[in-house]
């Protein structure tokens, strides 16, 4: 017969090692999971901007704009409107398309997803959720224009 | 002994498989209905599968996965490489075909109820199927590096991105850092090649495997000997999935009946699988042949396409984009998988709260037309 103490002290062994090992792997496992997302998620980065020398204000014509190139290649365009000048990211708020300017219509449009924006680069029409992204525009005391856009 | 003795003994030795065993496993009973092309369909994905496995692995020895050289090796697989131009257009177009095929079986699934219990769990290894295929489809057509592949994967990557809480993060992994890059192409690649593949072997597995301990569905026609358990979810005709507790009642001579109302997997249900098997051959011989895999424009991050387009079964999501904000878009989308994947729950819902009252099959009709009429729309404009 087996005595009743004795064999509570085994399941008591026994529980404890359960418990220990699954401890061990769970941690031990966890942490290897943790690392291998790390090691596929890359770290994110602080935007960095630059000043870059756009135009002349006088060769802005007011309400109509002028595209210009930020250093990645993607295209601007600067807007001399009533509020002043304004430098507005072609790249569609919705699904990050390109959208173009039409001077003709004096709207942007993104052929993705029909969005419609308006020359200050607010949604007009179709599903982008907020306006074009704006960049910083400065103007030294030569009429020099100046966009603070991202660095690659 | 004599040596053909010798060498069969050492055979049996070294691989101790009893055939009895593998008879067995093999001539699994296929109910009657299976007769019906219409009922073989869950085959082909498979077939299409393992042509998939096989041109995509041949395709590898040539593709180079970098952004400067993709698109250049694709038009070298399709212009130089002998018979480069028929294994890629054989893969585009089984590919093609697999997720068409999927897509009937799966309504052919749904429009039989065959999906409830104690089938719910294979269901949803079949959404994971449809998921992992279409995983395929989206990356597959980015690896070539074309116009319609870069936009598709800003789009994508970007529609992953408006998930809630976890979006931001999938993007990141997708695209490799915060837009698309020199990374991201690498990654479609370790997915298409790699990860997908290997999910993909391990669902396919499970399925048949689970199709295998429940047996095939059996089912009830309109015009069987039997009297049929009502049930008015049909397409063509009536049709009941007879379930351990649908409540047939026992005829006494079970196993005689079951023997009538089915064959053998091995030889009969396998030649039927070798004959659609030889047709999928002809028909993407010939799609090879007629409508071969062209070349677009190569990506130019810079420029999007003014008419810019996924692939067909991509169309009816792109459309709902187009209609909705992108909140209610990308959730739309969600819930729609969701929904998908746990139906045969919801429906078990259904059928308690409204007994005898098909609400499942006319769900199925109105997602069915509204994919249908939104792909249909998207295709024409």
């Amino acid at each position: 017969m087996v005595d009743k103490n004795n064999s509570e002290d085994v399941n008591r062994r026994g529980f404890f090692k359960r418990i220990l090992m699954g401890v061990g792997v769970t941690l031990s496992y966890g942490t290897g999971a943790v690392y291998g997302l790390q090691f596929l998620l890359p770290a994110k980065k602080k935007d960095r901007f630059r000043k870059i020398l756009v135009t002349s204000l006088k060769d802005i014509p007011k309400d109509k704009g002028k595209t210009f190139k930020d250093l990645q290649g993607r295209e601007m365009l600067l807007v001399n409107t009533n509020e002043g000048l304004k430098a507005i990211s072609t790249t569609c708020t919705h699904l990050g398309c390109k959208s173009y300017w039409e001077p003709e219509n004096t709207r942007f449009f993104c052929p993705c997803h029909d969005g419609v924006f308006d020359v200050n680069g607010n949604v007009v029409s179709g599903p982008p959720p907020r306006p074009l992204d704006k960049y910083e525009v400065e103007v030294d005391e030569n009429d020099n224009v100046f966009v603070l856009v991202k660095d690659s | 002994m004599s040596k053909s003795q010798a060498f069969k003994e050492w055979f049996d030795e070294s691989f101790p498989i009893d055939l009895n065993l593998l008879k067995e496993i093999s001539s699994e009973p296929i109910p009657n209905h299976l007769k019906r092309w219409w009922y073989a369909i869950g085959g082909t994905p498979l077939y299409l599968f393992v042509i998939q496995a096989i041109t995509g692995i041949v395709l590898t020895f040539y593709y180079v996965p970098h952004p400067a050289e993709a698109f250049e090796s694709v038009v070298r697989i399709t212009t130089e490489i002998r018979f480069g131009w028929f294994i890629r257009s054989v893969h585009k177009w089984s590919a093609h075909l697999m997720v068409l095929t999927l897509m009937l079986h799966m309504m052919r699934v749904f429009f039989t109820s065959a999906y409830r219990r104690p089938r719910e769990f294979n269901w949803m290894i079949g959404v994971g199927i449809l998921v992992t295929t279409l995983g395929f489809g989206f990356t597959g057509y980015s690896l070539i590096y074309e116009q319609i592949s870069y936009w598709a994967a800003v789009v994508g990557t970007n529609v992953a991105e408006a998930t809630p809480l976890i979006g931001e993060m999938i993007a990141r992994f997708i695209r490799g850092g915060e837009e698309i890059s020199d990374n991201t192409l690498t990654r479609f690649f370790v997915l298409h090649i790699g990860v997908l593949p290997t999910a993909m072997v391990m669902l396919l597995g499970l399925h048949v495997v689970q199709i295998r301990l429940h047996g095939v569905t059996k089912m009830r026609f309109e015009g069987d000997n039997q009297p049929a358990v009502q049930m008015s979810l049909s397409v063509s005709a009536p049709v009941t999935p007879l379930s351990p507790e649908s409540g047939q009642p026992s005829t006494g001579n079970e196993e005689e009946r079951a023997k009538e109302e089915s064959f053998p997997f091995f030889p009969d249900h396998f030649y039927t699988e070798v004959i659609v098997g030889l047709t999928l051959t002809f028909i993407l011989t010939i799609l090879a042949l007629i409508y071969p895999a062209h070349m677009g424009d190569p990506a130019n991050p810079l420029v999007t396409p003014e008419h810019i387009k996924p692939e067909w079964f991509f169309y009816a999501t792109f459309r709902w984009l187009k209609l909705t904000s992108l909140t209610v878009g990308v959730m739309g989308t969600m819930v729609f998988l969701g929904m998908l994947l746990f139906w045969p729950f919801i429906d078990r819902i259904f059928m308690k709260k409204f007994p005898g009252k098909d609400i499942s099959f006319w769900i199925g009709v109105v997602g069915f037309f509204v994919f249908l009429i939104f792909t249909v729309w998207e295709a024409l404009v």
